[in-house]
């Protein structure tokens, strides 16, 4: 027993022994290696000096430390400062942990911050319970200590944070996430990608040798940002190409936004934001938003609602700001006054810490940005909030893996909500921060199981128990995307056209009034999202042209859908003519309903423009019915739209009416669809 | 005094009072005993051919008598051709003499012979005017009629027993237990009274009188019973596993995979109990001891399709996708109708990012009317 005791007692003695001790850089303490000592203290003093410049020279001071620590691997004050430029570093936050827990075990005292460090290391790597145990050692020191309330504050603010981290870690959501390869990212950076909500193209910052005038930043040592496209063909991303001048220039350009339809862009410059349009093939010259967006103070990322009338985006204003960057949004008045005053998204979105990169959905109210305030698992996370009944929802984290203890930021969405983008550099990739997709799964779908029992005694055949199946939460977008070229009818050549949304609930068109946009003049190309819940009215409008009118009823619950047409503008031409879509009649009437108010006002408008214009309004059935009632029903419904358009003030002698009855259908008569088609209003021209 | 005195004497009249009331329990005994047996024409045959051997034999030629005794002999002795041999003799001497008829009718029942089960039931029925033993015949003659599957002649000839004699327990038990497989519940749970009011230690009652309540969706009237049930035979796996099952459906999953055990405990075979206990498991997210209970129930019984399809269910939370696919493919292959078994087959391949296959298995489960499938073709297939 005896000899067993004094075994331990031996080895507790030597371990005692063996703890390495805290050695000073002094001549006194390496009497054999002098030569070596003054290049190491040389190393250690340049590295101290660069290190004293912050963050942005630290990977320099790290190699001259490096060697320091080499030479004398037990200096608790320089293994603690290597860990910090680890921690400073773009891609090795981490490596650095050993060389903190080595400063800390030679002395505890080397910095009031040594546990904090430690705790930001651990949670960086996603070990929470680590994490939490050194923050709460660094909170505990800090209350011995008498420190300030603010730095106890963050001290529990970190805590949670990996609560937080340890809770989305554990319920991971339901997403995909790629790197979009070798063909897009490269080995420099890229990040902020922007889409067009089809997910058609994507602009993205990059600091790539490509860039414009192929400066470097001095300060980080970087190539200037400039802004790249590329283009989705076959579903496969393209080659990225340089935007060029004039929205690159040779200092930073960066993206912040762009419009679903990717006819605008948002540009960042100089901590301003910024505005250019695609004309044809080409890009204008980006101009700075007015005061209203612009402040003195810093403004970055942006985001146009679908219908281009509000303006949401990050400003570091203080005035009325609820801390640090905040989310503002400013709404449209009218070309000569451009945006109007900015408001704070209040106390519900924004927080005493930074809210950044924000994007809205084209389904006008979902909501995403990145936030260091609401539930972070560290850095800023991206959270998600809708607007429901007025107000914007508790902002909610959209989780791990998505979302690090690092910093996400840039997140978009498509349109169908299955897809969203962003850039990080926690995932490996290509070089420092690539460009990603997630791919949203939705819900987690339900696996079914089937149980069985004996129900009865005497009955050797069990009875299978009835599985009634849970109801599936169906994640989509609610919005459809209307999309494609508008052409002249008889050429077949792309028109620049104006594409203009109502609300025919409303009867003014100033209140019917959604948005406007235009097809490209060069491609023809539109894309107008239009979300669920209304019954929407669009006119495509061309000079020299009859408008060509559209219809979509669209229920609240509709899930996401692509409506992809060819629309032909005919010219405004004896003999040709256009159906009236937004024309309504009850069943079997020939009351004009209301929600027929701006299609009449867009006829009665074609006729004021062009008072030379002879025309003819005929009323159509589809065959359901007794031929004579259909004639004289579509007899009445002709007529009731020339006496609107008289008592607006047209004449008489301009308008004719007839009915056609079933007569002339365009459609099928089997089917709904068809018979649909086949009930219409015409509107022929006969005299120019 | 003599043999005379004897009879009339108070004594002898305590006797028999005493000889008729061990018969009869005897009878009373072998019924119960029956009703808490597996499913068998044997065991109700043996109490019947007993009553019968009570019957009259006075006014038989002796031959006759010898015959039957000889028939009744070999009957108890498990020769069962015999036995129909020596009453066919008996019946041949004396076509009267109704015990044989009776016996044989019995024995063919053992013999699971039913249609002759039947004719001979029915010529006792028609010649038999005491009316003694009429009950049982129609209630045999019942059961010959369900193991037929001729319901409806089952049924009929169940009531006809009730109406000659309704004190009997077990008449109404199965009739309740025909009424329940015509999905008719609330009439089966009349019966299953009936049945509780004559033995109220009726433990098969009990238990399917929870069933038919479970069917109804009284589910604490079920609890009730099945507890009633496992009380009156604590010996009883299947009222255990349903006990379990109903606590399952009322959210108390812990009290479940306790009664589920005590199940297993008593039958250690039970492939259900375990596949009932897995799925308990699923629901406690407790996935890998509902895999190991679904493993015991494919070793039990390798073609169940319902534990290979919860055992994907399982090793889908566990995010082994592959052994999911692999699970769900087994259950596929024993039941190729097998919608669930698509539906999770699709949810494991689309975590492995095999779209196509997962939305091909989705559009199969659709056809096979799994409602979530359709719900999943459209939110994550391609149209």
């Amino acid at each position: 027993m005896k000899r067993y005791l004094l075994l331990i007692g031996a080895w507790l003695l030597a371990s005692i022994a063996v703890k390495a001790q805290n050695v000073a850089f002094e001549k006194s303490n390496f009497p054999d290696r002098k030569s070596e000592f003054k290049e190491a203290v040389k190393n250690l003093e340049n590295g101290l000096e660069l290190y004293a410049n912050g963050a942005w020279k630290m990977d320099e001071a790290l190699e001259l430390f490096l060697l320091a620590q080499a030479f004398n691997p037990n200096n608790a004050n320089l293994n603690f400062k290597i860990g910090m430029c680890y921690l400073n570093s773009k891609d090795e936050k981490t490596s650095g942990i050993g060389y903190f827990e080595h400063a800390l075990e030679l002395d505890p005292k080397v910095s009031p911050e040594i546990h904090y460090r430690i705790g930001q290391v651990y949670q960086l790597s996603g070990k929470w319970d680590k994490a939490v145990d050194h923050y709460q050692t660094y909170r505990n020191q800090l209350k011995a200590s008498n420190s300030s309330l603010s730095k106890i504050e963050w001290a529990d603010k970190v805590i949670a944070e990996c609560e937080m981290g340890k809770q989305l870690a554990d319920d991971p959501a339901r997403v995909f996430i790629d790197n979009l390869g070798g063909v897009v990212n490269s080995k420099f950076p890229e990040y902020s990608p922007v889409i067009t909500t089809d997910e058609s193209m994507m602009m993205f910052t990059s600091r790539r040798a490509t860039t414009t005038g192929g400066e470097v930043d001095e300060f980080t040592n970087e190539f200037y940002e400039d802004i790249y496209y590329t283009e989705k063909v076959n579903d496969t991303w393209t080659n990225p190409k340089n935007l060029g001048k004039p929205v690159n220039t040779k200092y930073h350009d960066a993206t912040v936004g762009l419009s679903p339809d990717g006819q605008q862009l948002l540009t960042f410059m100089d901590g301003d934001i910024n505005s250019s349009y695609l004309k044809g093939l080409n890009w204008s010259k980006p101009k700075k938003l007015n005061k209203n967006i612009n402040s003195e103070h810093h403004e970055s990322s942006a985001s146009l609602s679908f219908d281009g009338q509000t303006l949401y985006f990050i400003s570091e204003r203080p005035q009325g700001s609820f801390g640090g960057r905040d989310i503002w949004f400013s709404e449209w008045i009218n070309e000569k006054t451009g945006w109007g005053p900015a408001k704070n998204m209040g106390a519900n979105i924004n927080t005493r810490f930074d809210e950044e990169s924000v994007f809205i959905h084209p389904d006008g109210k979902t909501l995403y940005f990145s936030s260091k305030g609401h539930s972070t698992m560290g850095g800023y996370d991206i959270f998600k909030s809708v607007l429901e009944n007025g107000r914007w929802s508790a902002p909610e984290n959209i989780g791990h893996p998505i979302n690090t203890p690092g910093d996400e930021l840039s997140f978009v969405m498509a349109a169908s909500g299955e897809h969203g983008y962003y850039a990080s550099s926690a995932l490996g990739g290509l070089g420092q921060r690539d460009l990603y997709l997630i791919t949203f799964l939705g819900p987690e779908k339900q696996v079914m199981l089937n149980t069985e029992d004996n129900l009865l005694a005497s009955r050797a055949e069990p009875v299978r128990e009835v599985v009634i199946e849970p109801t599936v939460e169906v994640s989509t977008a609610k919005v459809t995307i209307f999309k494609g070229i508008v052409t002249d009818a008889a050429t077949g050549e792309p028109i620049e056209a104006r594409i203009e949304v109502y609300d025919n609930a409303q009867t003014t068109r100033e209140l019917a009034g959604i948005a406007s946009a235009a097809s490209n003049s060069t491609s023809g190309k539109f894309l107008v999202p239009l979300p669920s819940g209304k019954n929407y009215g669009i006119a495509v409008k061309a000079p020299g042209y009859l408008f060509h009118s559209e219809n979509f009823i669209i229920p609240e619950s509709a899930a996401y859908k692509e409506v992809v047409k060819t629309i032909q503008l005919q010219r405004l031409e004896v003999g040709k003519a256009i159906v009236l879509k937004n024309i309504f009649f009850d069943s079997g009437k020939s009351d004009l309903r209301p929600e027929s108010t701006i299609e009449l006002t867009n006829v009665y408008e074609l006729m004021k423009d062009n008072p030379t214009l002879k025309v003819e309004i005929s009323g159509h059935t589809d065959n359901v019915g007794s031929n004579n009632a259909n004639q004289s029903l579509s007899e009445l419904r002709a007529q009731a739209v020339v006496n609107y358009l008289l008592e607006l003030g047209i004449t008489t002698d301009r308008m004719s009416f007839k009915g056609y009855g079933e007569t002339a259908p365009i459609a099928t008569n089997d089917t709904e669809e068809g018979r649909q088609e086949n009930r219409r209003t015409e509107f022929k021209v006969l005299a120019k | 005094m003599g043999r005379l005195s004897l009879f009339n004497s108070p004594k002898l009249d305590t006797m028999r009072h005493w000889v008729f009331t061990i018969v009869f329990t005897l009878i009373f005994t072998s019924i119960l005993t029956a009703q808490e047996r597996p499913d068998t024409a044997a065991t109700e045959a043996v109490d019947t051919l007993r009553a019968s051997v009570l019957t009259d034999t006075l006014l038989i030629p002796i031959e006759a008598q010898q015959f039957y005794n000889n028939g009744v002999t070999a009957f108890r002795s498990g020769k069962l051709e015999t036995a129909v041999a020596q009453f066919d003799s008996a019946l041949a001497i004396e076509p009267r003499f109704l015990s044989p008829l009776y016996n044989r009718a019995s024995v063919h029942f053992e013999m699971r012979h039913f249609s002759q089960c039947i004719q001979d039931f029915t010529l006792y029925l028609q010649q038999d005017t005491t009316g003694n033993n009429h009950a049982n015949a129609y209630y045999l003659r019942g059961r010959s009629h369900f193991f037929l599957k001729q319901r409806e002649e089952a049924m009929k000839n169940y009531s006809l027993a009730i109406e000659n004699d309704p004190q009997i327990a077990v008449y109404f038990y199965q009739r309740g237990v025909l009424i329940f497989e015509d999905g008719d519940f609330e009439r089966a749970i009349v019966d299953f009274d009936a049945a509780l009011r004559l033995d109220p230690h009726y433990s098969y009652a009990y238990n399917d009188r929870g069933s038919a309540k479970k069917m109804t969706g009284d589910l604490n009237g079920a609890l009730n019973d099945y507890l009633k049930a496992v009380q009156a035979n604590p010996n009883l796996a299947i009222a255990f596993n349903n006990l379990g099952s109903i606590r399952k459906k009322k959210g108390d999953l812990k009290g479940a995979v306790k009664a589920y055990s005590r199940a297993l405990e008593l039958n250690p075979e039970y492939f259900l109990a375990f596949n009932n206990r897995g799925s308990t498991y699923f629901e406690l997210e407790e996935y890998a001891l509902a895999v190991k209970d679904f493993d015991a129930a494919l070793q039990l019984n390798p073609d169940y399709a319902f534990a290979y399809n919860n055992r994907s269910a399982a090793r889908y939370k566990l995010r082994d996708y592959q052994g999911a696919i692999d699970d769900a493919e087994q259950a596929i292959a024993i039941d190729p109708s097998y919608g669930f078994a698509y539906l999770n087959r699709g949810i494991s391949r689309e975590m492995i990012r095999d779209a196509e296959g997962a939305c091909s298995d989705w559009k199969k489960a659709a056809e096979l009317g799994v409602k979530n499938a359709q719900t999943y073709v459209q939110s994550s297939c391609d149209p």
